[in-house]
């Protein structure tokens, strides 16, 4: 190749291509250079999002452990306040711990969901919280209620549903659910609302049948203790007082496979 | 809104910072060398200066110096984000009277405490 303007020397384009292939060596040098340059930038930005990605994980573990105990303190709060309710009423915390077992085993015989069922073992307890509201002379008398002292006793269920209205909390908001239709019945002779078949929802439906089923098991002033099988005789069968037509005829259905376990949590948990 | 005046001549270091203390509920300048640093600080006066140490016109050392110089803008608080992570250095910006030095890469975490601390502690 010769230089420009064509009649040159070649001694002159040998100097030439000598200049020109120093200028190519510097302009390699400078790229390389660069190139290390941006290789370090590159190797500290990815050193600094490596510690993005560390702390990223410190402050999701922390906040974890955080949301765990509120949770935690949350659940200890309903317990406290289901144990609570059991303390003015004549009920044992035995019973109310009875009652969370036999719905567990109702609620997985029906296959409901996991979450649903723990749910319900932790609050039905709480179902009678509402007599918080109901005066002693009523709540504690001897004899047989008059007529308005028995409209005042029905209010335990509207006076627990308000009490834990309006809540965030699946646990709370199924407690009040509980606490609202825990005496409502299957043919619609319960109450408050009278509510007929899947008009209670399950959780209601569940516990009215359990609570009866502990009622008939355990001594009252006004009637001894029932053995098992008499107690499972009434629920299936009826007597004057109590109809199997008050009952879901699907928990019925599922009782009489689990019912064994009934008597096992009955006799594992006594009134002390 | 505490305004907080970042001084790095990275374009993506100084949007992390932005980025994190954003979250964190301040508003935030961003100067990409020493001098644009200066002449920010002196116009909004930031309440608290994150510089950087190596950077192309004035270094973050020369600005911190600066700054003292003028009466307006010495007591701003000043934490120094640098790759410079010897002892020795560290001590030489210290007698600058700065608040805090972070050693990059940093600790997001740290960050964000040092600046709460800063911010919330005695301004002089």
């Amino acid at each position: 190749m010769t230089a420009e303007g064509g009649g040159g020397s070649s001694l002159g384009s040998k100097q030439d291509l000598h200049a020109q292939l120093l200028r190519y060596a510097a302009d390699l040098q400078t790229s390389v250079c660069r190139e290390r340059d941006t290789h370090k930038q590159l190797s500290a930005i990815v050193e600094q999002l490596e510690m993005y990605t560390v702390d990223l994980r410190r402050a999701v573990a922390a906040e974890r452990r955080r949301s765990d105990q509120l949770a935690e303190a949350h659940l200890d709060t309903i317990l406290r306040l289901a144990r609570a309710s059991t303390f003015r009423d004549n009920e044992t915390q035995a019973h109310a711990s009875r009652l969370g077992l036999y719905s567990g085993v109702l609620a997985e015989a029906l296959q409901m969901p996991e979450r649903e069922r723990q749910v319900l073992v932790t609050v039905a307890p709480m179902h009678d919280i509402g007599k918080i509201g109901v005066p002693d002379a009523i709540l504690h008398k001897a004899g047989p209620l008059t007529p308005e002292e028995w409209s005042v006793m029905r209010r335990h269920p509207a006076i627990g549903a308000s009490l834990l209205r309006g809540s965030s909390s699946d646990l709370i908001e199924t407690a009040r659910l509980v606490s609202l239709t825990h005496h409502e019945a299957w043919d619609g002779s319960g109450y408050p609302q009278g509510l007929r078949e899947n008009e209670t929802p399950i959780c209601g439906r569940i516990v009215k049948f359990v609570d009866v089923y502990d009622a008939l098991r355990s001594k009252r002033p006004y009637k001894p203790a029932l053995s098992h099988e008499d107690t499972c005789q009434i629920l299936l069968k009826g007597d004057g007082r109590t109809l199997p037509s008050e009952f879901d005829p699907r928990i019925l259905d599922v009782f009489g496979d689990v019912q064994e376990r009934f008597d096992e949590i009955y006799r594992q948990n006594r009134d002390e | 809104v505490q305004t907080i005046l970042i001084a790095d001549d990275e374009d993506h270091l100084r949007l992390l910072v932005r980025m994190t203390l954003e979250s964190d509920g301040y508003r935030l300048l961003e100067a990409s060398d020493g001098r644009e640093a200066l002449e920010l600080a002196r116009k909004e006066r930031p309440a608290l200066l994150i510089i950087d140490w190596m950077m192309p016109e004035m270094t973050g050392l020369q600005t911190l110096e600066a700054l003292r110089g003028d009466p307006d803008t010495t007591a701003v608080p000043v934490i120094m984000l640098t790759a410079k992570s010897q002892k020795a250095d560290r001590n030489q910006a210290l007698r600058l009277g700065i608040r805090g030095y972070l050693v990059k890469p940093f600790s997001p975490l740290e960050l964000m405490q040092l600046v709460e601390t800063v911010l919330a502690g005695p301004h002089s």
